[in-house]
Formats: C-alpha cells, sequence, structure tokens
C-alpha cells in the first residue's frame, strides 16, 4: 500500500510544479464583474453560468445576477454565459491587469428548456459540445406541479430510451431500463452517481433467515428509493456505452447522475412545501367462478369436479356457477383508501465565498391495503390483538436531513461538502410469490363465501383461499434503514488552462430487515408456523468513492481550443450481513433468543475497481468538437488470467447551422449533428471467477459436524461484458427557439456477454457456471420533440413529445444451447428472455354446446395448438412513447399539465389468470359463459397434453394517463397578504389515473417480480399500480 | 480575433500543460503496479481449494457427501417423495405444477424439481468421489468413511436407476473437473452401482461397529441392485447376514437439516399419503394403486379428514397424513426389513412359498419400528394362491413396509419389466382429482438441464 501511495502522490506533487506558473501569472491579472438580466423583464438572473472561453474559470450568479471572475490573465476574453431557459450568449472582454473590467449580459429565455450544460465524466461541459445524446430531468421543476413520491416516479416517462416499471406497493424499488437490455445473466439496471460519487443502488434489498420465504414474496425495497426527490436539482442519464466510456466497467447499462441541490449566494431564502393526500387502488381484479353440478349418477349438485371441460366431455352436468369478486366487496375487500403526507423546509443562502444548503423532510406514507372489514369485526368481538401492521401492513416513514456547502476558498480553489442522512422505517405486506402472502389468498379462493375453514384454526375463509389477511398480516416484515452519503469535492485551478479536481465520498447504509411473527398467530402454513418466529438480518452497505483528475486547455492556432483530461477512479464495494433467527418462540415473546430453532448466517460482498482515462477534446471554431478517450480498469472481480480492460470511446458533434455556407430556410435557427462511438462494460460478480467451498453443518449419526461443500467451480478466464455502441442524431432548433426536435439512432453489440451458463446435472457440480460466451445486440431510434406553441404573457401552451425503439436480440450464445425457462427463453435469433409457447392457432366450437372442449380426436377437437414451441413476444416494451401538454392561462399563473405515457410492442405474462385457473377459479375453466379466448387458454394450458401458456401472453400494450396537475401560483403581492411569503403555489395532482389496455389481467405494468434481477416480469398474485391525489403548496420566504 | 497574449495560447502553459498531462499518464500508469494489492479482496465467506487439504477437510469434505447423500433420502425433496408421487405412495395436495404433472404422470422434460432432484443424485456421487480422493490422501486408515463414501455414491447410482429413464449420462471414471460423460441404460447404471457397493463392502471390513454398520447397508444395497439386475440367485446372498433390527440411518436436527418427509408431509401438507378413492368426497376411483391410507395398515396410520379441517397446502385438498416422521425423525437408508424383503421376494421367484410366507410372518409378527410408528402385530398373511395373487402380495406388503423410502416407483417397473406386468395395470389410472386423466409416464424423465451436455439428446427411452 505505501507504494501505491508513494506513485499516487507523484500526482499530486506534478500538479504542484504549477504553482510557480501561478504567481508568476498573479502579477498580470484582472478582475471582470458580469451583471445577467432577462431581456424582456430587466430582472435579474440567478443560477445563470458565467465562463471565460477556452479556460477553467467560470462560476453561476448570484439571486442578483452578478458574479464577479477574478484572477483572470489581462488580454482579450470570449465569455459565455449558459442559463437552462435561455438562449446562449457570449461577449469578449478585455482584461487589464489591476483592473475590474465590467459586461452585462440581457439574455433572450428560449422558448424550450434544454440543459445548456451537462455533467460529464470530466465534468461540467456545454451540451452541443457533446456527441452524444443526454438526457435531462429539471428535477426541482418537476416537483413543483408533478405527483412525484419516490426517484423512480420523478424518472418515470421523462426521458425517452429509459423504461421505468415500478412495484405496486408504497415503498417497493423499480425497474430500470436504458436502451433495452445487454446482459443475458448479469444485471441490466443502471449505475448511479450522485455528486460525483457512486451511489449504492442494491435491487430487492431485504431477506431474512426466518418467516414466510424470508422475502416479501414479491417486490422489495431498492436503495435508489431511499433517496428523497425533493433533494435533487437535476438528473441526467447518460444513456449508453458511446456515453459512459469513461465511468467504466459497469456503466454499460447506463449511468444515472444525480445532482441535488446547492446554495446560491445572497439573504436566506427559505422554501416550506407541504403535501397531503389520499392513496387508492382503482384497478379491474378478475371475479372467480365455482361451477355447481353433478356427476353422472349423483342427485347432489356441488363443487369440486365439475369445471367446462368436464361438461363438455359429459363428465359433469352443470347446474350453475357462482362468482366472487374480493375486492369488489366492501366487506371482504383487503382495499381501503391510503393516505400520504410530507412536510419539507429548504434554506438556501450564504455569501460568495460560502453557500449553504439545508433542507430536512418528513414524509409517510399508508399504502392501500387494509385488514378487511369482516376481520376487524372478528378481531374486536374475540378481543384478539390487532397490531400496527396486522391493520395496515404497507407504510412507509422518511425522513431526511441534508446540508450542502460550497466554499470559494480563493479564487483558484473551491471546496464543496455534500451530505445527507437518511431514516427510512418501512413495512411491507407478504404477496405475491409467497405462499403465506395475500395474493395467493385474495387470488385463489372459489367463487363463493361458503368455502369453509381455516385448517387446523377454525376460522371462516369468507372467499379466501386457505386462509385470511388477518392471519397473513399477523407477521411483520419491516425494513429500518439509516444512510449517511457525503462527497467533498475540491477543485483547484492552479491557472486558467488548468483545473484539477479531487472527489471523496462514501455511501453507507445500515440497513435491518426483520420479521415477526409472535407464537399462536399467523397462517397454518407448517406444523411449526404457528408457533412464531423472528428475524434480524442486519447489514452494512459500504460505497467508497475516490475520483481525481485534471484538465488542461489550451488552443492551438486560432482556431483550434483543445483540451486535455486525464483522470483515475477508484470504486470499493462493501456488504456484510449478519443474520440471526429463530422459530418456535416463547409464549409472547419477540426475541430471537426465545426460539428452540435458531439459525445464524453470515455474507459479504466485496468489490474495487480502479480505473485510469485520458481524454483529447478538440474544438474548430466553436461549432466542430472531436472528442477521444480511452479507460483502462482492473476489477476485483476479474479472473486470474484477466488483467484489465480498455474501452475507447470518441465523437464528433458539428454545429454546422454556424457555417457561413449554411443555407437554410429562416425558421430553422440552429442545426447539430453528432456522432459518437465507445465501449463500456459490465463487470461479473465478487467471486464468479473463483473456484471455492462453502461451509455448513449437517448432523452425521445424531452428532452435528462442520461440512464443506464445493459451491462454485469458477472461471479463471472470467472478464467484463464488452458493449460497443455507435450512436449517431441530430437536434434542429426552429420558430425562433419554439420547437426544438432531438433524434437519436444507436446501434450497440455487447460482446463477451456473460451466460450464466447451465451445466449439465451429471457434472455433479453447481447448476451454472459464468462464462464469456455470448453477443447481445439492442439497436433502437430515439426521439423527442419540445414545443412552445403559445408563450404570451396572459397564455402559454407546450407541449412535448418523447417516443423510442428498441430492438434487442441475442447475436449468440457461444456453445450453449438456448437457456429455457417455463416460460422465456434465451435464444440466439431473439431477444433477450423472449416469450415462448407453442401457441394456440384457434378455436371453434364445433358440437356448438357453447363450451370449449378437449378432445384427443382431432376430428372433435375445439382448441387448436400448434406443434413447436415458438417465439410469441417480447416480454417487456420495446415501444415507448410520452406526450405532456401544458397549458397555462391567466397570466400564466394558472396551469394544467398531463402526461399521457404509452408503452407496446410486447407481451405481458398473466401468470395470475394462470395459478387461477389451477386452484381453479378462473373464468375460462369455471364459468359458463366465459368468453372462448378465456376458455381456450385454460384449455390449452391445463387440458391439452401440450400445456401451453400461450393464452396467458396477453397484449401488452397500453396507454396510460400517468400524470395531471393543475398548478395556481400567486403574484407575489397575494403571496405576501395572505401567507406573509415571498411565494406561493398550489397543486392539485393525480398520478396513474387511467389505463386504456387490451390486457386481460389487471395491469401491464404490474409485476410481482419487478425489483428481481431477471428480465421477464409478470404479474402473478399482484395488487395493481394505485392511484394517487395529491394536494401540494409550496412556500417562499 | 485574440492576441499572442489570450489565455491558453502562451507557448509556456501549453508545454507544461503537456508536460503535466503526460506526467499524469505516466504517473497513472506506475500506480497500476500497486493495483493488484489495492484490488485484493478477501472474502470471509468462501473456503478456497488451498484450504481443504488436511485430514480435518478430508472428513469435513465427507461429512458434506453425507450431507448431500441426504438430500436424496429423506433431508430434501427426493425422488423418495417424487417417486412416491409418480407411483402410488403420494398424491399431489399441493399448488406446485411440478408436483401436479408428477402426480398426474404427465412430466414436462423442464419440470425444476425433478432437475433439482437429479442435480443432487449426480452431487452425491461427485462429492463421494472427490471425498474418496481427499480420504484416501490423507486419512487412508479411515476405511468405514471411505467405504461409507461408496455407500453414498452406489445409492445414488441406484436410486438414478430405479427412478429414471434409459439414457442416464454417467461415467464410472471420477473426475475433479467435470466432463461431459454419454447415456447409459438404466441397466449399465445399475451395473455401476453393483460395483460401488461391491466397493464399499470390502472397505467396510472390519470389525468395529461403524464398518459393520456399513458393510450392513452396503450389502443391503447390494441386495437391491442385484434384484434389479435379476440377479435374484445373488440377491438373498448380499442379506443374509444382515440381521432385521439393522438400519443405516440419516439423521437430522433442527440446528442443521430437517426431515423432509415430515416438512413436505405432515407440516405443509403439499403431499396426501396416495389412496386409491381420491377426491374430496372420495368418490373418484384410482385403479392399480395401493390404498395406502385407507388400508389402515398399523405400519401407516393416516388421518383421513372428511372435512376442509385439515387441507392441503393447495387450500383445496383434504390431505391425509401420517405421523411417521416427525421434524427430526431419522430415516431409514437401509435396513433388515429391506434385507428380508428381499429375501421373500427370492423365495417366492424361487417357488419356495413356504419361505416366502414365513419371512413375511416373522416379520409381521414382531414388526420393527418404522419412523416414529411402532407398528402392533400384525396377523399372518395367508397365501394368496396363486403366482399372480403372489407377486401382488410381496410387493404390497414391501411397500407397506418401504413407505416413502424410494423403493416403490423401482418395484413398479419391475413388476413390469420382471413379472410381465404393464403399464395399466400397474400404475394409477383414471380420472385424476385436480383434472384430466392419468398420463403415460412411468419414470422421471432426465432433465432438459442435461441437453447442455452435447452428448444427451433426451431420453433413449421412456419404457420400465
Amino acid at each position: 500500500m505505501p507504494q501505491f501511495w508513494r506513485h499516487c502522490l507523484a500526482l499530486v506533487g506534478l500538479l504542484t510544479l504549477a504553482a510557480p506558473q501561478i504567481r508568476a501569472q498573479q502579477g498580470s491579472t484582472g478582475s471582470l464583474a458580469v451583471t445577467v438580466t432577462d431581456a424582456a423583464s430587466k430582472r435579474p438572473v440567478e443560477a445563470a453560468r458565467v465562463f471565460l472561453v477556452g479556460t477553467a474559470i467560470g462560476a453561476p450568479t448570484g439571486p442578483d445576477g452578478k458574479v464577479t471572475l477574478r484572477l483572470l490573465p489581462a488580454g482579450e476574453h470570449t465569455v459565455r454565459v449558459l442559463r437552462v431557459g435561455y438562449a446562449e450568449q457570449t461577449k469578449k472582454v478585455t482584461i487589464v491587469a489591476g483592473q475590474t473590467a465590467t459586461l452585462e449580459f440581457a439574455i433572450a429565455t428560449a422558448a424550450v428548456n434544454l440543459q445548456p450544460v451537462v455533467t460529464t465524466a470530466t465534468g461540467e461541459q456545454r451540451r452541443v459540445e457533446l456527441g452524444n445524446a443526454t438526457a435531462n430531468i429539471d428535477a426541482a421543476k418537476v416537483l413543483e406541479v408533478a405527483p412525484v413520491g419516490s426517484l423512480s416516479d420523478l424518472l418515470n416517462s421523462r426521458a425517452p430510451g429509459v423504461t421505468v416499471t415500478t412495484g405496486t406497493q408504497t415503498g417497493t424499488g423499480s425497474r430500470i431500463r436504458v436502451r433495452g437490455m445487454n446482459s443475458v445473466s448479469l444485471s441490466n439496471e443502471p449505475i448511479w452517481i450522485i455528486d460525483g460519487i457512486r451511489m449504492t443502488s442494491t435491487q430487492a434489498d431485504f431477506n431474512t433467515v426466518t418467516g414466510s420465504g424470508g422475502t416479501t414474496g414479491g417486490n422489495n425495497a431498492s436503495r435508489t428509493g431511499d433517496i428523497s426527490p425533493d433533494d435533487i436539482e437535476n438528473i441526467e442519464i447518460v444513456k449508453g456505452p458511446s456515453a459512459a466510456t469513461l465511468y467504466g466497467t459497469d456503466a454499460a447499462n447506463g449511468v444515472i447522475l444525480v445532482t441535488t441541490k446547492k446554495g446560491r449566494a445572497g439573504a436566506a431564502r427559505w422554501s416550506v412545501t407541504g403535501e397531503g393526500g389520499s392513496i387508492q387502488d382503482r384497478n379491474y381484479y378478475p371475479y372467480a367462478y365455482s361451477i355447481f353440478g353433478k356427476r353422472p349418477g349423483e342427485t347432489v349438485s356441488s363443487r369440486g369436479f365439475c369445471n367446462l371441460q368436464r361438461v363438455g366431455t359429459g363428465e359433469c352436468l352443470a347446474d350453475s356457477t357462482s362468482s366472487l369478486n374480493i375486492f369488489k366487496n366492501s366487506n371482504l375487500t383487503p382495499l381501503d383508501v391510503g393516505n400520504r403526507q410530507k412536510l419539507g423546509v429548504q434554506v438556501s443562502g450564504g455569501s460568495e465565498a460560502l453557500r449553504y444548503f439545508l433542507g430536512v423532510e418528513d414524509e409517510k406514507e399508508v399504502g392501500v391495503l387494509s385488514l378487511p372489514q369482516f376481520e376487524r369485526r372478528r378481531v374486536d368481538s374475540l378481543g384478539l390483538p390487532l397490531r400496527p401492521w396486522t391493520s395496515r401492513p404497507n407504510a412507509l416513514d422518511r425522513k431526511t436531513l441534508r446540508m450542502n456547502l460550497n466554499a470559494a476558498i480563493n479564487p483558484k480553489l473551491d471546496v464543496a461538502l455534500t451530505t445527507n442522512f437518511i431514516n427510512l422505517a418501512q413495512r411491507y405486506s407478504l404477496e405475491s410469490n409467497a405462499t403465506a402472502g395475500l395474493g395467493s389468498q385474495v387470488f385463489g379462493g372459489p367463487g363463493t363465501t361458503d368455502n369453509g375453514t381455516i385448517s387446523t384454526v377454525g376460522t371462516p375463509l369468507n372467499g379466501y383461499r386457505a386462509w385470511t389477511p388477518y392471519y397473513t398480516w399477523s407477521e411483520k416484515t419491516g425494513q429500518t434503514i439509516n444512510r449517511f452519503i457525503w462527497s467533498s469535492q475540491a477543485n483547484w485551478r492552479p491557472t486558467t488552462w488548468l483545473s484539477t479536481h479531487a472527489t471523496v465520498g462514501n455511501d453507507w447504509t445500515g440497513r435491518v430487515d426483520d420479521n415477526l411473527l409472535y407464537r399462536g398467530e399467523g397462517p397454518p402454513l407448517t406444523a411449526t408456523t404457528r408457533l412464531g418466529s423472528r428475524g434480524i438480518n442486519s447489514v452494512n452497505i459500504n460505497n467508497l468513492s475516490v475520483d481525481v483528475g485534471g484538465t488542461a486547455q489550451y488552443n492551438l492556432f486560432t482556431k483550434f481550443s483543445l483540451k486535455t483530461t486525464v483522470g483515475a477512479q477508484y470504486i470499493g464495494f462493501r456488504n456484510q450481513g449478519a443474520q440471526t433467527g429463530s422459530t418456535q418462540l416463547a409464549p409472547g415473546s419477540q426475541n430471537v433468543g426465545s426460539g428452540t430453532a435458531l439459525v445464524v448466517a453470515e455474507g459479504t460482498t466485496i468489490q474495487k475497481t480502479l480505473g485510469f482515462f485520458v481524454e483529447q477534446a478538440v474544438a474548430f471554431r466553436d461549432r466542430l468538437f472531436l472528442t477521444a478517450a480511452v479507460r483502462s480498469d482492473q476489477n476485483s472481480a476479474f479472473g486470474t488470467n484477466f488483467q484489465s480492460v480498455l474501452y475507447p470511446k470518441a465523437s464528433v458533434s458539428y454545429l454546422i447551422s454556424e457555417e457561413d455556407w449554411w443555407k437554410a430556410p429562416r425558421f430553422i435557427n440552429s442545426v447539430r449533428f453528432r456522432y459518437s462511438y465507445g465501449q463500456s462494460g459490465v463487470q461479473p460478480g465478487p467471486n464468479d471467477a473463483l473456484r471455492f467451498y462453502n461451509a455448513s453443518t449437517t448432523s452425521v449419526a445424531g452428532t452435528d459436524q462442520p461440512t464443506v461443500i464445493q459451491a462454485a467451480l469458477g472461471n479463471a478466464d472470467l472478464k467484463p461484458e464488452r458493449s460497443a455502441e455507435h450512436e449517431t442524431g441530430f437536434e434542429v432548433t426552429m420558430f425562433s427557439g419554439r420547437v426544438n426536435v432531438d433524434a437519436t439512432y444507436y446501434s450497440k453489440i455487447t460482446q463477451d456477454a456473460l451466460i450464466s451458463a447451465v451445466l449439465p446435472p451429471s457434472y455433479g457440480a453447481v447448476t451454472s457456471q459464468l462464462r464469456n460466451l455470448g453477443a447481445v445486440k439492442n439497436a433502437g431510434a430515439e426521439l423527442a420533440i419540445n414545443t412552445q406553441l403559445a408563450d404570451g404573457k396572459q397564455f402559454g401552451w407546450n407541449i412535448n413529445v418523447s417516443g423510442s425503439m428498441n430492438a434487442n436480440k441475442v447475436v449468440s450464445l457461444g456453445n450453449n444451447p438456448p437457456q429455457i425457462g417455463t416460460t422465456s427463453r434465451t435464444v440466439a435469433g431473439y431477444p433477450i428472455a423472449g416469450l415462448w409457447a407453442q401457441p394456440i392457432n384457434g378455436w371453434q366450437d364445433k358440437n356448438k354446446d357453447g363450451l370449449l372442449t378437449y378432445f384427443a380426436d382431432p376430428n372433435k377437437n375445439e382448441v387448436f395448438i400448434g406443434d413447436s414451441i415458438i417465439f410469441r413476444g417480447y416480454a417487456t416494451p420495446p415501444y415507448s412513447a410520452t406526450l405532456t401538454n401544458g397549458l397555462e392561462f391567466f397570466g400564466r399563473k394558472l396551469r394544467f399539465s398531463t402526461m399521457f405515457d404509452y408503452r407496446g410492442g410486447n407481451k405481458w405474462y398473466n401468470n395470475t389468470e394462470r395459478i387461477r385457473c389451477t386452484r381453479p377459479n378462473c373464468s375460462g375453466r369455471n364459468n359458463l359463459t366465459a368468453q372462448f379466448v378465456d376458455q381456450a387458454t385454460n384449455i390449452a394450458a391445463n387440458e391439452a397434453p401440450a400445456r401451453t401458456l400461450d393464452g396467458y401472453f396477453q397484449p401488452g400494450a397500453f396507454v396510460r394517463l400517468r400524470e395531471t396537475s393543475v398548478q395556481y401560483t400567486f403574484s407575489p403581492t397575494l403571496a405576501s397578504k395572505l401567507v406573509k411569503a415571498r411565494s406561493l403555489s398550489v397543486v392539485l395532482s393525480a398520478r396513474n389515473l387511467k389505463l386504456w389496455t387490451k390486457y386481460r389481467g389487471t395491469d401491464p405494468e404490474s409485476g410481482f417480480n419487478t425489483t428481481g434481477t431477471g428480465d421477464a416480469p409478470q404479474e402473478f398474485q399482484t395488487v395493481g399500480p394505485p392511484s394517487y391525489f395529491v394536494f401540494r403548496v409550496n412556500l417562499g420566504y | 480575433m485574440t492576441n499572442k497574449h489570450t489565455t491558453g495560447r502562451l507557448l509556456s502553459p501549453k508545454r507544461i500543460g503537456a508536460a503535466v498531462v503526460f506526467s499524469l499518464t505516466l504517473s497513472s500508469v506506475a500506480c497500476q503496479s500497486a493495483n493488484d494489492r489495492l484490488l485484493q479482496v478477501t472474502d470471509p465467506d468462501i473456503i478456497n481449494p488451498s484450504d481443504v487439504l488436511s485430514s480435518d477437510a478430508a472428513n469435513a469434505l465427507a461429512f458434506g457427501a453425507i450431507s448431500t447423500f441426504k438430500t436424496i433420502t429423506g433431508g430434501g425433496e427426493s425422488t423418495w417423495m417424487f417417486g412416491g408421487l409418480l407411483a402410488d405412495e403420494w398424491s399431489t395436495s399441493s399448488t406446485f405444477i411440478q408436483n401436479d404433472e408428477t402426480d398426474q404422470r404427465l412430466i414436462q422434460e423442464n419440470n425444476a424439481t425433478v432437475t433439482g432432484e437429479l442435480r443432487n443424485l449426480y452431487r452425491t456421487r461427485q462429492r463421494a468421489n472427490e471425498s474418496i480422493v481427499a480420504l484416501n490422501k490423507v486419512n487412508p486408515n479411515s476405511r468405514a468413511l471411505i467405504a461409507e463414501m461408496y455407500l453414498a455414491r452406489g445409492f445414488a447410482e441406484l436410486q438414478l436407476a430405479s427412478d429414471f429413464c434409459n439414457g442416464i449420462p454417467i461415467s464410472n471414471v471420477y473426475s475433479a473437473d467435470p466432463t461431459y460423460t454419454s447415456p447409459q441404460t438404466t441397466a449399465v447404471v445399475f451395473g455401476y452401482a453393483a460395483a460401488s457397493l461391491d466397493t464399499a463392502i470390502n472397505y467396510a471390513n472390519g470389525t468395529d461397529a461403524q464398518s459393520v454398520l456399513i458393510n450392513r447397508a452396503a450389502r443391503v444395497s447390494r441386495g437391491r441392485v442385484a434384484l434389479a439386475l435379476g440377479d435374484f440367485a445373488n440377491a438373498a446372498s448380499f442379506v443374509a447376514a444382515v440381521p432385521t433390527s439393522f438400519a443405516y440411518q440419516h439423521t437430522f436436527s433442527l440446528a442443521t437439516t430437517t426431515n423432509t418427509l415430515w416438512g413436505q408431509g405432515l407440516s405443509s401438507r403439499r403431499y396426501s399419503v396416495g389412496d386409491s378413492l381420491e377426491g374430496n368426497k372420495r368418490d373418484i376411483l384410482v385403479a392399480n394403486v395401493i390404498p395406502f391410507a385407507s388400508a389402515k395398515d398399523p405400519r401407516l396410520p393416516v388421518t383421513i379428514p372428511t372435512t376442509g379441517a385439515i387441507n392441503g397446502q393447495d387450500g383445496l385438498t383434504y390431505t391425509r397424513t401420517t405421523t411417521m416422521w416427525g421434524q427430526v425423525t431419522s430415516v431409514d437408508v437401509a435396513n433388515g426389513v429391506d434385507a428380508r424383503m428381499i429375501e421373500a421376494e427370492v423365495a417366492l421367484k424361487a417357488g419356495n412359498t413356504a419361505s416366502w410366507l414365513s419371512i413375511h410372518n416373522t416379520l409381521r409378527a414382531t414388526p420393527p419400528k418404522l419412523g416414529d410408528i411402532q407398528p402392533t402385530g400384525l396377523a399372518p398373511l395367508v397365501d394368496p394362491g396363486t403366482p399372480e395373487a403372489r407377486t401382488s402380495l410381496q410387493f404390497r406388503e414391501k411397500a407397506f413396509w418401504t413407505f416413502s423410502r424410494g423403493e416403490r416407483l423401482g418395484d413398479m417397473r419391475r413388476l413390469i419389466k420382471q413379472y410381465g406386468r404393464t403399464e395399466l395395470n400397474t400404475f394409477p389410472q383414471g380420472v385424476h382429482y385436480k383434472g384430466g386423466s392419468y398420463g403415460k409416464d412411468v419414470n422421471l424423465p432426465v432433465s432438459f438441464d442435461e441437453r447442455n451436455n452435447p452428448n444427451f439428446k433426451g431420453c433413449i427411452d421412456r419404457a420400465p
């Protein structure tokens, strides 16, 4: 280690060589005072970024629209001002040694808000200089009006090519895919960087060693969900390897850059937000059906034996069908109105030397799941305990505290410190794939409430399958998070042409998962379940980042500006957990130590990455921008035979409309073409390269003995996946900036794709081995059209349309055969995790009995199934489009906005209906008036020898009114008069208001495994996404 | 326009800049020399191969092999249970389609549970082999333990051949690095089992209790293999010296693993004791099967609910449960009853009806403990009078003595192969209470995952 630090310190030493140069320059420097105002209103423009072109010097304006740049070399300079919502402006100025020059900018608003500066791995950069597309979300602006409850709400449908699917319970995480799926076997989630450091973004973050399966049975927490959206200034999404090269190994799935709010110089400005609202489940849920009938010779009708197939074959004579929809019965439903409250206070201010931002927030949300009325009455009448998690099993309570400081130590050195403490307590309902969960009971019962009592307990079932919600929700499934994220950054500009930075930070999460079931409570899942259980899983997650670099800017001849950047980055990830649990607790005890069967476990994951990069950028006459770079990475997870990986990139951006010879119709204001190529990777898991054993214990001849068992074959040749992407596109601004079109085409191929190769059982070894075998291709297009159709003083109207398509194909699986699951397959020539089945080719009610029946005799058979298993469709939507519409009235104080979202081109696996048909209670099996499509689906799955699930692969396309809001902004005078505030606005918003789809299940976005690592999400006994109705007040002081 | 004093055009800064950038690059490269140490990771969860070379480690490897061995008997959802579903010992009362289709005799090649069971059978072999190498290297005098490893290997081969189709990829040459093997008929695999068990018998030649225990277990298993191969003449000789009271057991504890026959049966109620009358109203007649539940045999006490007071895990099926096993009840992998059943069948095959009846009636008079059940004395059997009926009685008796111990499916297959029965008069037939009718499967398929072995193209056939 000392040797390492000696080498690295040499880096710093070299930089200090530049110091004499600084001192030499100080004698010939001057200052520049810049004032930026709005050209129309003449008001000061805050947070405009003022740059000295060709240097590392730049700073934002304060609330008075002013900023002073100091220690500028004497001579003539070009000054550029950039501000979101305004057109870029440049001016020339001459700096005289020892004097302060002044410059005033009156910048005009741009009709369409585009972020002029973006964050890159080498620092902030003008958007026009980049050769690749970036997506930017102005979080602060979105939050003012949109019903955003989580970070995933903030991302959802706001960037073309970025698909977000969220778990349906309060507090569950999301599945995020950027430009499709690159990897067959590794995670396809993007990485997250917050204020320059790697943010922990692990998915499915919940487990215990006891309890019903040790998980929630469905979606779990995601660590990205811990972050409060209100703390965020903006989010940038780096979409593919062509842009993410310098983020190194792990960035091939995209990078999400989060920048939190910073202080702005000036008097303290307070911002207070209050939010309250209701959460309602307005989804469609299917009916349960039962057939009552008699077998030949029987005289008494009963349910159980009869179904449509048996009626069709004459094995049963149907008398009637009964139906029940628990969700529609106010006495039985496990759904009620949830609620949400949030109170946040933020203050920002300071001087040019020291700026601060402080934010504190308290958020509470109670989901829609609620103990049914019939249960509450029973509990009340019997005097049974009603615990909070039994009454309302799904809830979230989050408190966050943020302090960000920015200090300008001197004109050449500024430092920043960001800190964020999060305390989160949440609990979930066992759902979906937990045998003890709600979904299995509420979707699985018969078409009648008269279905007996709970086994061994005797409580009436009232239409639930095996037990009622009181029993399911007797078990607490909770998680507590204490998280502290900090980063410190120093920017040192020893000369006008050289800037250096160093960022050090850490994201620490202390996570405690717990489950608790008191003795004598809970479902009779097994003989010991009701003897109680307690589990605690304490996990420490540490994500340490160190990022250093330097950028030199210099000119060549008169027309070339060059910029050279070198950098190094270290990421150290450590996840260490210790689990303890026990079952068969003492009566009344909630202590692990009281259990008679103790379970303990320990787990550690460590992964380290060290990368270096160098980038060379050349700008020609401020219109043609060329960039080339290379990054080298080493990672602790690489195989011993593989040392490091190199990722190259190159890009060009051409602002062609700046050329003198450019001729175009007058309505076209600017045109830019861009192209980029780059590579990036995804690293294997920490131990994937190793051959190793695991230890355990077993009873041998009545004595517990330690055991050692081979746990992994390892692969000494393992290396990261390498994704290479070509991206090209153009941007056109038209009609005085009222219309902006941004189009992108990309094609990326992932080589050395890591495939979890299924090993033949006859190996007698582990189930799979990670190998670099395959290749995956993603190609697609993205289009964004932003328009400001009306921009008057009284009335404003903007429409933004964006869309994307992605074609995903496994090019090769190496020597591996297709990876075959029950419903999805990964086959060369087809998408990853595509849906495959023997197709239902049609049906015909040949005997006109109103029923479809399977007969082995093809002349009588009424449901026709293809012979071969074939590809049936994408498991996730390859197409998406979003339409946002904003209308402003009354001096633009009143704003209506809506967001419609389309996704399609896929099939969604209705696994809920599949298992309902085996319960059996689905319409296609038990409803005498069922539609033929439902009957055919059931026949194909449960009666025909093919046993095909094709009918459950249903059209996944939908249009959703995802967001709508009405905002009224009071005039400053009225705000002051009413609440003595500087500003006041009120917002009424709704989320998930309306769904249009041909999907036959609950919701084509409803997935029980959304937060899992797989890429074949499906609805499975899942309660659908709820609707939010939120009222928000924004106050400024 | 800029002049020569303009920022960035100064010659000196440019040169210095280039020098600094160059230096930074060089320094970065120099940093890499320390990278190996910086990137070094020690994961406390794993044990490296270099750590399993000691005498203690060899023993731990052997215990690991025994741990895996247990997963193919009563310590996992093994073919002891799934074979019983496919045969007539168990009926499904779970929500799992894998269980339902096995009970319905319509098993898909990608049945995930069968795949897991198959993997565990192979793993038992591989881990036993690995342990044999390690023990011979550092603990060559642990002959009983080495013999137990051969027993584990042979027993896994016996179970593979008893339960799976023709076309089981396997080799009797051990390789530390797994290799692709070629599909073999069940007869060949029984041959491998015979070889493994013969070696176990040879190794367990001491007079200490452990050697005697393993020797007897290997002899009983070898006798079963001989029956499967039709070697009736030698089958009885293997078990002649094995006392009826003998049992080689797999044991369980709350701190490690518990009894899965209890866990999946009585505890979770995913399996219901098989019967000839299915359906909650007990009005669906299943042909050919032994009425394990309604026979009221003291060797297999069964609770038959008539209401939904004890439903299965599926929430529908009135589940027939047995208290034969508790949470940590040991299971007999091989025992003296097995020995007597082998002797009885050999006697019957030889036409020695008196001896055959005597063996059975001796056992019935003083039945040994079965799991947690100590059966009362059973009335003596009476010769049913015909060879066909005697064969049926032999296999019925054996089915009760060996309930859910992985023998019934193999015996039903032998009824077809060695006694002239057919699938139609041996395996369950008729309407299945969960829908549809029973299919045609008489064995478990080698799973789809095996197609990753280029030598394997599926079962050679699904014949008994």
